[in-house]
């Protein structure tokens, strides 16, 4: 088998945020490291966020806030010692990044400042425009390149190898040159993101395919919460091409209301049953609510026919929407116009929805409303790690940003991932660093044969396509492993899933081995079906409605279920556990208010 | 049938370079992105293309459509009833319309020799108003498109995207740095200013107004008198 050996202290799978960020402090850390990626530098998905970064920077606000809010969004999943490294870490975040040049939007008297954002009880979301993620990842690619840190792009890792349970090695398969290569490593960093690829409509960007998890999976690390994905409230809906691309949650943020078909701004009118309001959101907005809450009752409005709902953002539009759907004076009333954006506001601070609207739907947000429902966003689940090194529990491989666990509970809050990404890559170069020191490379030649030898049994003529499996897991995983599931749907899925499995053993794929796509989507198919059977498993065994996971079988949220979901790769296949979390510690458990931890804990 | 398009791509084979025609329908906003992957996912799997966003903010999945250089996600498929799909110019070809640029990251660390440089230390105070040409620059999204269609980028221009990357900086209200020496030791007199790249930018960055022309002017600032080519 011929293949390319390079040998490291270790590598980043991953060149997003997290991933830069980990490259950075462990070459800074003394480590000799190289980042494999499928996409190029600056390409990741961390370009699409969009809205912003939270940090608690203002006057008012503070990391106990913070901390409270994050707490209260994840519905109490959350694992307290990752939550206080995320609020305690905005600051330092914003200030590296303007120190290599960015610019965060400021205020007339020429400050940071922030914008408001679902869940957050200040303003808190530091943003650039509405492309905060683009500004951050090339400002982090090119800290990235200032530094002999190697890069091996358009590079898919098939598997990382393992030896008395540590990570020694990785093999990979270079898209453009078909060329096979093996990694000799001390340690792995996983910055992989999500796993949008296994759902129909996604935020994400294609590269998503959950390869992270499914590495950590095989290579005998556990996964945390998998059951938890996050939809954002928010995605477009036409053209077909386009659906399930994001709107960001800026456009809330700035004042931003939803209207179902009859002009009714349903978040303010809805009440509960002994008539209070439903909804209160935060600074005065009841569209602030966390993004579980907002996405359940747009998706609420479309089931029972009152769609299309529609997201206004600038005064304008509003009135044109009064007049376009006659909306009577009293649901006008419901409407503080002067809290919306002019034209000229709208074309600063939500720059890239203006453009996007624009272009895919021929829409001028000025003018109208956008017509939005949510979709798949973000995986809150992932690899579990320890808050302190971001350590799995093979030595050697550890997880940063999306990819890991336990941040954000069970609904993230906005703002949140671009500090999460930043702050755990930034904890795993340092902790890899530190372990490479110690570690030792090891032989792993024989396990890449083997593993070769499979990804290049996929090549040949006239078998299945892996573009026919994608397909069918995405439409069953959406219609029933999305925003409400139930039993019955989720065994069905599991059903599809134990079917396509057996179908991809026949996946073949013609052509050359330059720059093969179908290559890659074939190897990125086989993980898809393992996580997206972990994100069923894990949702049939939580039996209660919390957060972003509601299962219309088991509608409350329950005491007993505030616990992990954890599963690992067993003898027979998923095995499956439950485990407790660590309780808060009562210095900042105080910081919560005491109704709220009522709600939380049925104290 | 009289909804449908012909999109002739550009294939590498093993004779060399040939067009390869397919007959898809067109479906109601459609982009070109959306066609290679129709393409890919369901008549010939061996096309090789690049994306990854979808949404016009990665700019991986630049072509030249029709002779134009265009990201492929954010494009309406045109009214004709043929399109001619061809990879980037100025790049290398993988494959089919895969390219790629050998040398982005070697040009981009010789600008990064003159790092961000603030003249004040931090929290910085910035009024948003001296940040209006650094934000327009800023929004570059790298997808190579206006070097692609530089007429220019030869015997040693390094391009309108590197220019702008180096502009940027030099933007920067805070930034104590001069990087127009080292565009004009990177070719930038080559550049005839002819717009190509600014008419090109899928963002609609005004590269020559703001990138090309107050670097030019900033070294004849400084070195107080009008280049003559040729001279280094």
């Amino acid at each position: 088998m011929k293949y390319r050996t390079v040998e490291l202290d270790g590598i980043v799978i991953g060149c997003g945020g997290a991933g830069a960020k980990a490259a950075i402090v462990a070459h800074d850390n003394g480590a000799k490291i190289g980042i494999v990626s499928k996409c190029r530098m600056g390409k990741a998905h961390t370009v699409m966020a969009e809205g912003g970064m939270a940090a608690a920077i203002g006057p008012q606000d503070g990391p106990e806030k913070h901390f409270a809010d994050t707490i209260i969004g994840g519905v109490a999943l959350n694992d307290w010692r990752k939550v206080w490294k995320l609020v305690t870490g905005g600051k330092e975040c914003i200030e590296y990044l303007e120190s290599q040049g960015s610019i965060f939007d400021r205020s007339d008297e020429g400050n940071v400042q922030p914008r408001a954002f679902g869940g957050h009880s200040e303003k808190r979301v530091c943003h650039v425009s509405d492309r905060t993620g683009h500004a951050i990842i090339h400002t982090l690619k090119n800290d990235v390149l200032k530094r002999d840190i190697a890069l091996f792009e358009k590079t898919i890792i098939t598997s990382l190898i393992t030896r008395n349970g540590k990570v020694v090695g990785a093999t990979a398969l270079h898209i453009p040159t078909g060329e096979l290569v093996l990694f000799k490593v001390k340690f792995a960093i996983l910055a992989t993101g999500g796993n949008g690829a296994i759902y129909k409509y996604s935020t994400n960007s294609k590269d998503l395919t959950g390869d992270g998890v499914y590495l950590a999976y095989e290579a005998g690390a556990e996964l945390m919460d998998m059951e938890m994905i996050q939809f954002h409230p928010t995605c477009m809906v036409e053209p077909e091409e386009k659906k399930g691309i994001l709107v960001t949650e800026a456009c809330r943020g700035e004042g931003g209301i939803l209207i179902n078909s009859k002009g009714e701004r349903f978040m303010k009118t809805a009440k509960k049953p002994d008539g209070s309001p439903m909804y209160v959101g935060k600074l005065g907005q009841p569209e602030l609510e966390p993004r579980d809450i907002v996405a359940r009752a747009i998706e609420k409005e479309w089931e029972e026919g009152r769609g299309p709902v529609r997201l206004v953002v600038c005064k304008n539009a509003w009135r044109n929407e009064v007049k376009r759907l006659s909306i009577p004076a009293e649901l006008h009333a419901l409407v503080d116009e002067s809290k919306l954006l002019d034209d000229d506001g709208v074309r600063k601070k939500l720059a890239s929805m203006v453009e996007q609207f624009e272009k895919f739907a021929h829409t001028d947000i000025t003018n109208e409303g956008m017509i939005v429902r949510p979709g798949h966003h973000y995986m809150m689940g992932g690899v579990k790690t320890e808050a302190e090194t971001c350590s799995t529990r093979v030595h050697g491989l550890y997880a940063a940003g999306e990819v890991g666990s336990g941040v954000h509970g069970a609904n993230r809050l906005g703002g949140n991932s671009l500090t999460d990404i930043q702050v755990e890559g930034k904890v795993a170069g340092k902790a890899a660093a530190q372990y490479a020191k110690t570690a030792s490379h090891d032989n792993c030649e024989a396990e890449a044969t083997i593993e070769f030898g499979r990804i290049e049994s996929m090549l040949g003529e006239n078998g299945i396509k892996s573009s026919s499996i994608r397909e069918e897991l995405r439409e069953y995983m959406w219609s029933n492993v999305g925003m409400k599931r139930n039993e019955e749907g989720l065994k069905k899925t599991l059903e599809k899933i134990a079917e396509l499995k057996k179908k991809s053993a026949g996946v073949k794929v013609s052509g050359a081995r330059q720059g093969n796509v179908a290559w890659q989507e074939a190897i990125e198919t086989v993980g898809m079906l393992a996580v997206a059977e972990i994100v069923v498993r894990s949702a049939i065994e939580r039996k209660e409605s919390r957060g972003a996971h509601f299962r219309t079988d088991f509608p409350k949220r329950k005491k007993e279920w505030i616990l992990n979901i954890i599963c690992e790769k067993g003898h027979g296949g998923i095995s499956i556990s439950k485990r407790p979390i660590e309780p808060i510690p009562d210095n900042l458990r105080k910081l919560i208010p005491e109704e709220k931890m009522r709600e939380l804990y049925g104290e | 049938m009289e909804n449908n398009i012909t999109v002739k791509i550009l294939r590498t084979t093993d004779e060399g370079s040939r067009f390869q025609s397919y007959e898809i329908e067109r479906v109601e906003g459609m982009t070109v992105l959306g066609a290679l992957i129709h393409i890919h996912d369901n008549i010939d799997e061996t096309l090789s293309f690049d994306y990854n966003c979808r949404a016009g903010r990665c700019g991986t999945c630049g072509v030249v459509m029709n002779g134009k250089p265009t990201l492929a996600c954010e494009t309406q498929l045109p009214k004709t009833n043929e399109m001619v799909i061809e990879p980037k110019r100025s790049h290398a070809i993988i494959k089919d319309v895969m390219t790629d640029d050998p040398d982005i990251w070697k040009i981009r660390k010789d600008v990064l020799k003159f790092p961000f440089t603030p003249k004040t230390s931090q929290p910085f105070v910035i009024p948003p108003h001296q940040t209006e040409r650094f934000n327009v620059l800023d929004s570059c999204i790298e997808c190579g498109l206006c070097q692609s269609s530089c007429p220019n980028i030869k015997n040693g221009w390094i391009g309108p995207m590197h220019a702008v990357y180096a502009a940027k900086l030099d933007a920067h209200p805070l930034d104590t740095l001069d990087r127009s020496e080292l565009l004009m030791r990177k070719g930038i007199r080559l550049c005839d200013t002819n717009f190509s790249c600014q008419k090109s930018c899928p963002k609609g960055i005004t590269i020559t107004q703001d990138a090309i022309i107050p670097e030019k002017e900033a070294w004849i600032d400084k070195n107080g008198i009008f280049f003559r080519l040729g001279k280094q």
